[in-house]
């Protein structure tokens, strides 16, 4: 059973990008990877385990270090039958071709090829050497046209010189690929050996349904966040004493204030935490300039994000919220104009964000003591952002490669051909879904369940498309 | 078979596990990992195996595997806990309750119907009171029971809140008993389990929201129990008492009520069962009810004048009970039925779908992936080939096959020089046959291209006269020895430029200024070097002192004239700077052995083949036809074609000449200058480069090294094209000894050992004091055939370089990052 599994040994040359592509198939970044080129230097086995049993193995090779040498030799000895295994037992003690026979090894031992090639680069002698031979060592074998760029004017050659030699070539971006990619690179393993076909099925299966194990619980991180959130409180209880001056009282008011937002913001890294466990990340570079790095109750995230204040006032009007306050607020907007309203609020982070406070300062006053409670949020577009906040931060983290922990940022993006719509996830919904969350915030305040089911399947719903591309990940917000 | 039906109870504990996983992930998330494993083991181990055929996914399916994996859980608890689990203490506690309640109501009933019921014999008992306690305010109680359930079921909320009643009775006293059964056995568990079982507590508060009605079943069904015990203690009170004691029931009213009011009111309440029993068993007839009406005075008076009949009062015992039967127990007994059926229904079709359980479920069917490897092992880093003496044993044995297999090579070859055939043929003279083939292949595309880079490299020669100038005397006099021969050849090269100026013409080439300058300083400086060659000794003599002063600065008509000259004097000169030229005397060297005695073993091996091999390929054919009119042409030459032409038209013409010469065919032992190179170029790069990128290629390796390229060579596509490359290497006559070679490599790809076998091969041929510069490239793009390269790439091949250990091994960057190419 075990000698039948499908083994695929990545080959290439020396950074063509091999690891990337299997931390990128077996979503597994704590592989070592490195832009400088031979951090690979041993082949390693990167089985995938379904319950035990493994079912894939994919071979991480050290790259080609003498292509030409080992095709002239293949040809010397073209009478052989077996010429990868001739050659490994001929070098093995060979220092200088420990890294070929070490590559070379998995092949002998009967494995298929996945060659990595990068696409955007020329053809070289070396690549035509190593697709040669490589053809000669005669077994099943695909390439993936590694393209970390948006470079393809070589695409095609690359292809009319694969194809020649290949079983199948398909193209992939180790460094960009989303779940729906991924998925359809493990499905043309099966066009490498018919034989296959269960058992890569049967790992993409697994692989299928541990996705939306993890897409449910992500949803379920998501609004659990959501709930939190929006009963979070902060209170503290004050001896009159210490609230003498003024300026005492401003004191405690100010701390009462700050613990309550550095409540919610480690409310959000918690949700975070899980959601990138849950996607299994162990390394995460973040754009130096996204949303995701900005304060969670800054002027930016806050106007990035969320609703609009015409959708907003709608939802909250249809919805009974606090319409009194909603429709203050599209009046306002309309007769101010969205710039005074967020000049005003760029102040302070608890403000008057979009002309209402985040939350309630309550003062309880009883005999020698008083009790500051802040919160629960009651601003309206408040769960808004942060439900675009994580879920922005949940399609980070799905559709962030595991083979791009030395990817290059300034590699142009290849993601968005089509336009980016501007602003949250939310504000692309539908005003009914709009007023589904709306209902749902406003019970979760009240500490009651509403809609939730509805909000379960709508967030779901994006983060799904999110899976398969068909909502844009706003990857450049 | 216990594992088959879901209680109350196990849902519970299913809520105590699912909370405690929850609260466990929550302090740490990478349990979930744990988490997984867990629940995924179980389910193959046990739950699968036990379900049998059911299929994933389906209500039973999901039901029964949950409750398979509480099972499971529950075994794995520690027996002194198990019986603390909230589940079993809430069955206890639901079983200690019902008893309770029961006794309670049991008790009631008696009480109330005694107290009913206590007759001294002196007044009969009022069948009212008795019937509005025991009989109406019973059904009033159901009915309002249905009235709200009806009421909520209306408003939708049924399934959400538990009836308030109940909930304020009855569940406080149901979580006392769970706490007080618990903690009566807590009492002999240790602390840690009681820390546990304390957390435990809690269970029914936020069930109502996933169970519905569920979570107040139990109570409503303690509250029937009640019921049912009361009118059972109320019917047996009543029974005995009218068994073991003589009651007399009677009526009353202060209104004017008929007694037929009463028979109709009685009747009514009786139709259940007064059908069966019929009148005066059944309910009392009329004569009864209206013998047993009471009249206070009646009594009162000492001698009751009319003494009611005895069996008249006795009549409404049987009435009373039969109503207590059927409005007080049989509604609760149907309740109670009612509401232990909705239970187990409710608990049959489960759906266990909220999104706890479905966690739980969906880790269970989730095959667990694992992609982590066993075992990731660090092995050497890339090998670095040591330094040797030899060069390094070629793993092939037949170049042929080597080269046969590389088809994409030939289809490479851009211009395939016309007359390569036939040469190969003329050139097969002695050891030259076998390399000769592999040869033509490989070498001729590249031969073009190296020459139209000559020009160049030539002008910036002239910056430096001294080197060529000084070393050419000694070659002179050899090429003066072998003038004669080698003449035809050279010439021939020479005849050949002159045909071709007129066409050369066309060239635009935005350097043509520039080349022309080099022409001219070719012309001048190369005249020293060459004059090995075709050169004659009177006409060397007069060019490389005077020309090369005057060469290097002057502007484009200086420059002609002053080529025009130079070329008048040496017409062979021109075509001999470059390799090419002096092919011509080395194309001698088989006949006379003259030749500078130095190397003329090596040039012997090398040999001419070579040489004419490449001249000719590189120029192309109309250089043949030529020959004839060599030996006059050289002469005429001079005047003629320059003078005329203008500045473009000679640099063309001199390109055109030093082409043909430079190009690889120096093989046969090329002749290098003091101050020139061999210049080895990658495949890779060699391929893509225009020729008008030549010049431009020659021009940078001198700002780096100072060098000009005396000859060309690729390698890099196998063995066979490596060896030739090293060949012309060995082959090569060094005016000024430790060999100067430039190695051309692409640099956006990191170095493999290939690579550095290479260097080493060619140390190695070169001999340890060589001075070898390794330029890298990067990759190539539209704009820029010869761009810099990044330094990223650039350290990582410094990296390697390093551990060479190579001292007169030299890593440059071609072209840097800001100045573009040209300077």
């Amino acid at each position: 059973m075990s000698a039948k599994i499908p083994r695929l040994a990545i080959m290439g040359h020396p950074n063509a990008g091999k690891s990337s592509v299997v931390a990128t198939l077996t979503e597994n970044d704590l592989i070592a990877i490195d832009k400088r080129a031979g951090t690979t230097t041993e082949s390693n086995v990167y089985p995938v385990v379904i319950d035990g049993r493994a079912v894939i193995e994919f071979i991480d090779t050290p790259g080609f270090q003498n292509p030409n040498a080992i095709l002239e030799w293949f040809h010397a000895q073209s009478d052989k039958l077996e010429l990868p295994r001739a050659f490994v037992a001929a070098h093995c003690d060979d220092p200088l071709f420990a890294h070929d026979c070490a590559l070379l090894q998995p092949v002998a031992e009967g494995a298929a090829i996945i060659l990595v090639v990068d696409g955007s680069k020329r053809i070289k002698e070396k690549d035509r050497v190593e697709i040669e031979l490589l053809r000669l060592t005669g077994r099943p074998r695909m390439a993936i046209l590694n393209n970390l760029t948006q470079y393809d004017r070589y695409t095609s050659q690359w292809h009319d010189a694969l194809c020649k030699a290949f079983n199948s070539v398909r193209e992939f971006n180790a460094h960009r690929a989303t779940y729906a990619e991924r998925m359809k690179l493990l499905q043309a393993l099966k066009s490498i050996d018919q034989r296959w076909e269960p058992l890569v099925g049967e790992a993409i299966q697994a692989f299928a349904h541990d996705w939306n194990r993890r897409t449910d619980l992500a949803v379920e991180t998501i609004l659990d966040l959501l709930r939190d959130a929006l009963t979070f409180k902060v209170s503290r209880t004050v001896r009159n004493g210490r609230l003498v001056f003024e300026s005492g009282r401003e004191r405690i008011k100010q701390e009462v204030m700050t613990a309550f937002e550095d409540g919610l913001r480690d409310l959000e890294v918690q949700a975070q935490e899980q959601i990138r466990a849950n996607f299994r990340h162990h390394v995460w570079h973040m754009p130096p300039d996204s949303i995701l790095g900005k304060d969670l109750l800054s002027e930016e995230v806050n106007q990035a994000l969320g609703l609009s204040k015409r959708q907003l006032a709608l939802v909250g009007m249809a919805a009974g919220a606090a319409s009194g306050v909603t429709i203050d607020l599209s009046l306002a907007g309309h007769t101010f104009g969205a710039g005074a309203l967020f000049g005003a609020a760029t102040g302070g982070l608890i403000g008057l964000v979009g002309g209402k406070a985040l939350a309630k300062l309550n003062i309880e006053r009883a005999p020698g003591t008083q009790r500051f409670t802040v919160g629960p949020v009651h601003h309206p577009r408040f769960p808004f952002v942060l439900l675009d906040r994580i879920v922005l931060y949940s399609a980070r983290a799905m559709n962030w490669s595991h083979g791009r922990q030395a990817a290059e940022e300034d590699a142009p993006d290849k993601v968005p051909d089509k336009p980016i719509p501007r602003g949250g996830f939310t504000e692309a919904l539908t005003t009914q879904q709009q007023r589904d969350l709306a209902r749902f915030f406003n019970g979760a305040r009240k500490g009651k369940p509403e809609r939730e089911e509805e909000c379960r399947i709508l967030i779901k719903e994006i983060l799904h498309g999110l899976a398969l591309s068909e909502i844009d990940s706003r990857a450049d917000l | 078979m216990t594992a088959r039906r879901w209680s109350v109870a196990d849902l519970i504990d299913l809520e105590y596990y699912l909370d405690q996983d929850e609260q466990r992930l929550r302090e740490n998330p990478t349990f979930r990992k744990t988490l997984t494993e867990r629940d995924r083991s179980l389910y193959l181990e046990t739950i699968a195996p036990a379900l049998g055929q059911a299929e994933p996914h389906t209500p039973a399916h999901r039901r029964r595997g949950l409750r398979r994996w509480l099972e499971e859980r529950r075994r794995s608890e520690a027996p002194e806990m198990r019986a603390l689990l909230p589940g079993a203490a809430f069955h206890g506690a639901q079983r200690v309750v019902n008893w309770l309640v029961a006794i309670l109501g049991w008790g009631a009933g008696i009480a109330v119907a005694s107290a009913l019921l206590s007759y001294d014999g002196t007044r009969p008992i009022s069948v009212s009171w008795y019937l509005f306690l025991l009989v109406f305010l019973q059904v009033a109680l159901v009915f309002m029971l249905l009235g709200t359930w009806a009421y909520r079921r209306v408003r939708g909320r049924g399934a959400v809140t538990p009836p308030a009643l109940l909930v304020g009775i009855l569940r406080p006293v149901l979580a006392k008993t769970t706490n007080w059964l618990q903690g009566h056995r807590i009492g002999h568990a240790t602390g840690e389990f009681q820390e546990r079982a304390r957390a435990s507590q809690g269970w029914l508060k936020s069930q109502h929201a996933l169970y519905g009605p569920l979570s107040y079943l139990p109570l409503l069904i303690s509250a029937q129990v009640f019921g049912v015990a009361f009118n059972l203690g109320v019917i047996l009170t009543t029974m005995s008492l009218e068994w073991f004691t003589d009651i007399a029931f009677g009526w009353g009213s202060t209104l004017n009520v008929h007694p037929q009011t009463i028979f109709d009111l009685s009747r009514l309440i009786a139709l259940p069962w007064g059908w069966l029993l019929g009148e005066g068993v059944g309910y009392p007839s009329l004569e009864q009810v209206a013998g047993s009406r009471i009249i206070l005075e009646h009594w009162a008076s000492a001698t009751p004048v009319d003494k009611p009949d005895p069996l008249h009062l006795r009549s409404w015992g049987s009435f009373l009970m039969l109503a207590v039967l059927t409005y007080g127990l049989l509604p609760r007994l149907l309740l109670l039925g009612g509401s232990l059926l909705v239970q187990r229904m409710i608990l049959a079709r489960l759906p266990m779908t909220h999104s706890r359980t479905q966690a739980l479920y969906a880790r269970m069917l989730s095959p667990r992936i694992e992609t982590t490897p066993s075992s990731a092992r660090q092995g050497a880093e890339m090998p670095i080939p040591a330094a040797s003496e030899n060069r390094s044993q070629r793993v092939v044995g037949d170049a042929a096959a080597a080269t046969s297999a590389r088809p994409w090579r030939n289809a490479l070859v851009r211009r395939p020089a016309p007359g390569r055939p036939p040469i190969v043929a003329d050139a097969s003279t002695g050891q030259a046959a076998p390399t000769a083939p592999s040869t033509a292949n490989r070498a001729t595309p590249v031969a073009e291209p190296v020459g139209a880079g000559r020009p160049f490299t030539v002008a910036r020669e002239t910056a430096e006269p001294t080197a060529p100038s000084r070393s050419s005397p000694p070659h002179a006099t050899d090429a003066q020895a072998s003038a004669s021969t080698p003449r035809p050849a050279g010439t021939g090269t020479v005849t050949a430029e002159q045909p071709i100026r007129p066409s050369v013409p066309a060239v635009t080439d935005p350097d043509a200024e520039r080349s022309v300058t080099s022409a001219a300083a070719v012309a001048s400086a190369r005249s020293p070097v060459p004059p090995s060659g075709p050169a004659t000794a009177p006409q060397q003599e007069e060019t490389s002192p005077a020309t090369k002063p005057r060469i290097p600065e002057p502007d484009p008509p200086s420059q002609t004239t002053a080529k025009a000259k130079t070329k008048a004097k040496t017409k062979a000169k021109a075509p001999s700077k470059t390799a090419r030229v002096e092919v011509a005397p080395r194309a001698a060297p088989p006949e006379t052995s003259t030749p500078s005695g130095v190397d003329a073993p090596a040039r012997e091996r090398a040999v001419a083949p070579p040489r004419l091999l490449l001249s000719p390929r590189s120029r192309s054919a109309p250089a043949h036809p030529a020959h004839p009119a060599a030996p006059v042409a050289p002469a005429s030459v001079p005047e003629t074609p320059i003078e005329p032409t203008d500045a473009g038209v000679a640099a063309a013409a001199d390109q055109a000449v030093s082409r043909p010469g430079p190009g690889r065919a120096s093989r046969g032992g090329e002749r290098f200058a003091p101050d020139a190179c061999l210049l080895l170029l990658h495949v890779d790069i060699d391929d893509i480069l225009e020729d008008e990128d030549h010049p431009r290629l020659q021009q940078m390796l001198l700002l780096h090294t100072g060098w000009r390229v005396g000859a060309t060579a690729t390698f890099g596509a196998g063995s066979a094209m490596n060896e030739e490359a090293l060949a012309v290497l060995e082959q090569g006559v060094w005016q000024a000894p430790p060999p100067r070679i430039a190695v051309i490599e692409d640099g956006s790809q990191p170095p493999i050992t290939e690579n550095l076998r290479f260097l080493r091969d060619l140390r190695a041929a070169a001999g340890p004091r060589a001075q070898i510069t390794l330029a890298l490239v990067g990759d190539p793009n539209d704009e820029d055939r010869l761009p810099p390269m990044r330094s990223f790439d650039f350290i990582d091949w410094q990296r390697k370089v390093d551990q060479m250990a190579d001292p007169y091994l030299r890593l440059e960057m071609l072209a840097h990052a800001d100045e573009h190419g040209e300077e």
